[in-house]
């Protein structure tokens, strides 16, 4: 059940960084509601002065028959490894593969656990809810050992998941460190669904906050802080324009559940104002 | 990437009995019913992840339990001194999106299948499919059976309600089995191991519903029931029929008037064969309009809440 064989020539290794025992961070491009995972895998590579250390080959994984573009910018697959030694960190942001999910996760803890000795898997995920963005955040948790329940339950804003259906590729990933005896934990912090599309500072604050607990990050959350001000601020001016807007979150807030249009028409408005 | 064996058995010149999910699911059905009634039991597996993504996981308090992955699994039982392996996998592989197994995956796994079977001194394989075919539903679906020789052939006209290939249309007993329950026998074949494929005769317009075609199943386990000399029930697969045949007919009757005249003519068809060019045209003309409204029907109504985590 252990480890295969490495195929060392799945990666383009740029520098084999100095981790012992340390963590890996995972955030996905693909699906990444209120700009969680992207946010927070480029806020750690900034604040921590992360640098490259390798890529996988995204030949194998990765349907090469176009181009993708985003903003009239032409995409690539991206798959890569980052490091901090002073922080005893590995983070890897990629998108999600669309194929051969199995050997691209399992490249994944090769690189994280024979190269960089890594023993500890984290990923950075959201999940949208029902509650607004004046509310604190959640954070959802699944994990791949009994033990790391009683670990967990030491944080703040931190609630076990329950779930049964579709997995996602974070689940999966944690599936394989677990027949690899690595331990794992995905972070799904909620997000309020109408900030699905935009970025979610509350949540993605809530997060970062339990990454510098526990992993003893020196990541500075005064920026975030005011990036969570602003959004309150504009939000707040939308409230004042928009009385219908005001109603549902209104609505919101006093628990009540929106329908279908509500939501959609929510979601729309708020996707407009901010942008 | 491999197989698992959980009990190491020593086998007398085994027969392999396998099957994939299909047309009308024929030959799961009757594989499954066979191998349920005969108590065969498991004793390995073919490892998933290098052939099927996972479709479900289980994460209860935040613990992630379980990882489901469709299986490919390995059963055996010794009937009356004759050994028997079963291999059902509830899932064709499928690595370009296409609904059965094609290229290098499929034949990775047929490989796989054969070389455990042949570790344990295999020589002949069954597999099993639908035979698609201008036949009433309600007339009793024949075997047709494809072999790797001549030999195999002449074997299998000894069984009742079985005809060849060649015997049931126009094209001289030519054609395509699509899939792993094809790809094995021609994998068979190249090792030199004998190899047929059973298949339940499924009308043509059933051929594109969702739903399984128990009543071929049937036909293709009393087959099997021959082969093996050995006596089995079928109150499982006719009480399936009768369920079947509730939603069957009630399609049957929302046929324009014009389809089901001449739908019903099949009924006094003595040999009714493969669907030729001309009624394969005329189905597609008369049904498909109406077989897509089903399909949508059946596709509509998702639950909103099934995000993956």
């Amino acid at each position: 059940m252990g480890a295969e064989t490495m195929t060392i020539d799945r990666f383009n290794i740029y520098k084999k960084p100095l981790l012992q025992g340390g963590s890996l961070v995972v955030g996905w491009q693909s699906a990444d509601l209120g700009k969680v995972g992207m946010t927070i895998m480029d806020d750690l590579i900034e604040g921590l002065a992360c640098e490259p250390v390798a890529d996988i080959d995204p030949l194998d994984f990765f349907p090469f028959d176009g181009a993708d573009f985003r903003s009239n910018l032409v995409q690539v697959p991206e798959a890569r490894f980052w490091a901090s030694e002073e922080n005893n960190i590995l983070l890897f942001k990629s998108d999600e593969p669309s194929q051969q999910h199995y050997q691209f996760l399992t490249s994944v803890l090769d690189f994280a656990s024979e190269i960089c000795n890594i023993n500890k898997v984290y990923t950075i995920n959201a999940v949208p809810s029902m509650i607004t963005h004046m509310q604190s955040r959640k954070i959802l948790t699944v994990y791949n050992r009994e033990g790391l329940r009683d670990e967990l339950q030491e944080y703040d804003d931190v609630e076990n998941m329950e779930w049964e259906g579709p997995p996602a590729i974070s689940s999966y990933l944690l599936w394989v460190a677990r027949r690899r005896g690595l331990d794992g934990i995905s972070l799904w912090p909620e997000i309020p669904f109408y900030l699905s599309a935009l970025e979610d500072p509350g949540a993605i604050r809530t997060t970062m906050l339990f990454l510098n607990q526990r992993l003893f990050l020196p990541f500075d959350l005064e920026l975030l802080e005011s990036r969570d001000d602003e959004l309150v601020q504009k939000m707040a001016r939308l409230r004042e324009q928009n009385t219908e807007i005001n109603e549902l979150l209104d609505k919101i807030e006093n628990e009540v559940a929106l329908n279908e249009q509500e939501q959609m028409t929510l979601t729309q408005e708020v996707y407009r104002f901010m942008n | 990437m491999g197989v698992i064996l959980h009990k190491n058995l020593r086998l007398e010149s085994p027969q392999l009995i396998c099957s994939w999910p299909g047309i009308g699911n024929i030959g799961t059905l009757a594989v499954s019913t066979l191998r349920t009634q005969l108590d065969a039991q498991s004793f390995g597996e073919i490892e998933p992840w290098d052939f099927f993504e996972p479709r479900k996981v289980v994460v209860k308090d935040g613990l992630l339990e379980e990882l489901v992955f469709p299986a490919s699994t390995f059963y055996h039982r010794n009937l009356g001194g004759q050994d028997l392996i079963f291999f059902t996998g509830e899932e064709q592989p499928h690595g370009d999106g296409r609904l059965y197994a094609s290229g290098e995956v499929a034949l990775k796994m047929a490989d796989m299948v054969l070389d455990t079977a042949e570790q344990h001194g295999c020589r002949r394989v069954y597999t099993s499919g639908a035979c698609v075919s201008a036949v009433h539903h309600e007339t009793k679906p024949r075997v047709v059976a494809v072999a790797s020789s001549e030999s195999m052939l002449a074997e299998m006209k000894r069984i009742p309600n079985l005809v060849l290939m060649s015997e049931i249309g126009e094209g001289a007993g030519d054609g395509v089995i699509t899939g792993l329950n094809g790809l094995l026998l021609a994998a068979a074949k190249k090792r030199g191991i004998e190899a047929v494929c059973l298949m339940g005769e499924i009308p043509d317009w059933l051929s594109r519903t969702p739903f399984p075609y128990p009543r071929a199943a049937r036909s293709v386990m009393e087959a099997f029931a021959v082969i093996l000399g050995t006596e089995v029930s079928f109150d499982f697969l006719d009480r399936q029929t009768e369920e079947v045949d509730k939603i069957i007919n009630g399609l049957y009757q929302q046929f324009p008037p014009d389809v089901k005249e001449l739908y019903e003519q099949r009924r006094s068809l003595s040999q009714p064969g493969p669907i030729s060019r001309e009624e394969a045209d005329w189905m597609k003309e008369h049904l498909d309009d109406f077989l897509k409204s089903l399909g949508d029907e059946q596709d509509g109504g998702g639950d909103d809440d099934d995000r993956p985590v």
